[in-house]
């Protein structure tokens, strides 16, 4: 559009010098053309932007004796056409804009921090004291002024606003927080823009309110997942508000208190799964549906149960039953000298070697048929895993050579097809799947890893510790992935799979109480309490 | 003669009346406060597969045109990693204003009237085998544009961060 213009002003002035010639002049259109594009040269000395050309061409104009007043047009013409083709909306607006800034005044009497979003805002704090006004003021008056001529950007819905109250008006400023070229302080009712790195922090700082835990009355238990708490926190502090006539407050089954630092702390009620929650102001905020799902699960895992001992818990691999007419066992061979895994067929009797192992400590597991899957211990901590094929037994599959496989790691799925087993690396140990006897063991995780269960063909538990949290987690072997990591808030035992579901006990140890409960987890992955 | 000259003079005088009025209507745009409306996100795991998270954003009020530019605050590009292939000048230009200097990756969505959601998924390119708590960092601007007869349009731009965890 600019180009439009300053092509409109040069046809202009061309046209005006053509009919106002005054006096004869040998090549007079020429002249005026040169007077015209040199005075319209400008150059960029000191940042300025100099018309040099029109410097030049007024030079020139003082020794031209015939039509003065054109050329003065002309050269007039080229002095604004710079200044249209230089100009920059950033030239005019910035001087505006850090005008504006200049006058806050620094002597508020108070300023108020409520937090921002696009409906509503929350009182957070207020400051009385002078030296800490006058320096917040110097702060924000620091910002640096940021210019758009075809696009305004309005603020983000969950920043925070700042409140300068003066005696006789008051002054009110969003802050969003810092996006390295988004503006993120919008000043005044018009939203005028400004960038300030420093504010955001500032205001951060001086909120020292920290949420501690959740406690549930109504069923006396504790949430303690700190990521839990500081996201319901986040929610309650920028959500929107429900205007729906339609919820009553009888849901709100749920009565709990967020504890916060200082001694504080809010009452809150939730609706029974979790979606909905009231505050104290009887406003009503929905959760997201993580929070919910997560709130969910924390909230039935930490229905623990006071006990006086808690009950040491073993788990059970996952075996078919051995047929009757075939009985396998590890057994001396006739010699009496070394041992081996044999069958033996109880309807005649008869008693076959299918490989020799090591030790009588060796353990052995029942694949689906013909499969059989051998752990033989050759040294103390070093084993031998491998599959065997009953069919062919001289011709042996090893899994791992030589490694310290966990014996009681070994478990098997329901269909007796896909088994995974741990290693102990020293500080640390591998969790490992088999699910194609022809493909290598899958790498499930490495870490502090406690136990696995199949919960189904398709879904395997395992626990394992990171930083003195449990955890346990949900792989999928379809996907090759795991899929969920559910927080324990205590010690998880793993103890057995009945009926597709797998039982698992938590204990938990604090507080000098002694606290257990019973869960199981079906196979729609949802946890249930169980006595 | 004349007359052709008289036609030429207005007609620059309209041009420099055109653009006078430009000038002030953009200056008013400047302190406008829109009714744009709220754009809601809404972020969905998969429930069968956590790499994989679906967003869906509304514009509560849709206009006759608008546009979504979704891009990711981390270098690694994680979420967003390919290039559109269009090349479409107004869509270069809106990308181009707001995008961070080394960032090219990202996704520009046009909707109208009766367009009233988007849902996309994402997959993250590298796998996390570990538990490692990092909050991806998404930004999502939502342009509306104004336009009155034949000057230029003028965008009213709706910033919002959100952000995908995870461990969803």
């Amino acid at each position: 559009m600019k180009y439009l213009l300053i092509l409109a002003i040069i046809l202009q002035i061309l046209f005006y010098a053509y009919k106002s010639q005054e006096e004869y002049e040998p090549f007079y259109i020429i002249k005026c053309i040169i007077y015209l594009i040199v005075s319209s040269i400008h150059s960029v000395i000191i940042i300025i932007k100099l018309p040099l050309g029109a410097c030049l061409m007024s030079l020139i104009y003082l020794i031209d004796k015939k039509n003065r007043s054109v050329k003065l047009r002309l050269i007039g013409s080229g002095i604004i056409i710079v200044l249209l083709s230089a100009l920059t909306y950033k030239d005019i607006s910035q001087p505006f804009q850090k005008l504006y800034l200049y006058h806050l005044q620094p002597d508020a009497k108070k300023i108020e921090i409520y937090t921002h979003n696009a409906t509503d805002k929350k009182f957070l704090f207020s400051i009385e004291n002078q030296d800490t006004i006058h320096s917040w003021i110097n702060i924000i008056k620091k910002s640096n002024s940021y210019n758009s001529w075809n696009y305004k950007i309005l603020p983000q819905n969950t920043g925070y606003l700042i409140k300068l109250c003066y005696p006789s008006k008051t002054t009110s400023i969003v802050i969003s927080p810092y996006t390295s070229h988004i503006p993120n302080v919008f000043v005044g009712n018009y939203y005028i823009p400004f960038t300030n790195a420093l504010l955001p922090d500032l205001i951060t700082s001086q909120l020292d309110i920290k949420p501690l835990a959740l406690h549930i009355s109504s069923a006396a238990t504790a949430i303690t997942d700190m990521s839990i708490i500081n996201d319901l926190w986040d929610e309650i502090l920028w959500g929107e508000q429900i205007n729906d006539s339609s919820i009553n407050n009888e849901i709100f089954e749920i009565k709990g208190d967020l504890l916060l630092n200082k001694n504080k702390g809010i009452s809150l009620n939730f609706s029974s799964d979790f979606t909905y929650i009231q505050l104290n102001t009887k406003e009503i905020i929905q959760l997201s549906a993580y929070l919910k799902n997560k709130l969910n699960e924390q909230y039935i895992l930490s229905q623990l149960d006071a006990v006086d001992s808690l009950m040491p818990y073993t788990h059970s691999h996952v075996h078919t039953p051995p047929s009757h007419t075939v009985n396998y066992m590890i057994a001396l061979d006739s010699v009496q000298k070394y041992h081996g895994l044999y069958m033996s067929n109880t309807s005649d009797n008869t008693k076959m070697l299918l490989h020799t192992v090591s030790s009588p400590e060796s353990e052995f597991f029942l694949l689906k048929n013909p499969y059989i899957l051998l752990l033989d211990e050759k040294f103390p901590s070093i084993y031998h895993l491998m599959l065997i094929n009953q069919n062919i037994p001289n011709k042996h599959r090893y899994v791992e050579k030589s490694k310290n496989i966990l014996p009681d790691s070994i478990a098997l799925c329901p269909q007796n097809t896909k088994f995974t087993y741990t290693i102990d690396n020293g500080d640390s140990s591998t969790l490992y799947v088999v699910s194609n006897y022809y493909d290598p063991p899958l790498t499930i995780a490495t870490g502090e890893i406690l136990d696995s269960l199949f919960l189904s063909d398709k879904y395997l538990l395992f626990s394992l510790v990171i930083e003195n949290t449990y955890l346990l987690c949900i792989y999928d072997t379809q996907l090759s992935k795991t899929i969920r990591y559910i927080t324990i808030p205590g010690e998880l035992h793993m103890i057995k799979v009945e009926n597709n579901n797998v039982i698992f006990a938590i204990h938990h140890t604090k507080d000098g109480q002694l606290k257990e409960g019973l869960f199981a987890l079906n196979t729609d992955l949802k946890i249930k309490k169980i006595s | 003669m004349p007359r052709l000259s008289k036609i030429f003079f207005n007609s620059t005088q309209l041009i420099l009346l055109l653009y006078s009025i430009y000038c002030i209507i953009f200056i008013i745009y400047h302190f406008l406060i829109p009714q744009t409306g709220e754009v809601s996100i809404f972020i969905q795991p998969n429930i069968n597969n956590p790499e994989i998270q679906k967003v869906t954003i509304t514009p509560k009020k849709a206009s006759s045109k608008y546009y979504l530019l979704v891009y990711e605050d981390y270098e690694r590009n994680n979420w967003i990693y390919y290039m559109h292939q269009n090349y479409n000048k107004k869509r270069e230009e809106i990308a181009r204003t707001f995008l961070p200097a080394d960032n090219m990756k990202y996704l520009l969505l046009e909707g109208d009237k009766k367009t009233n959601f988007f849902s996309f998924e994402l997959k993250r390119k590298y796998h996390s085998n570990y538990i490692s708590p990092h909050k991806s960092v998404f930004h999502l601007i939502y342009l509306v544009p104004y336009k009155l007869f034949l000057f230029p349009e003028f965008y009213y731009c709706i910033h919002r961060t959100f952000y995908i965890d995870s461990l969803k």
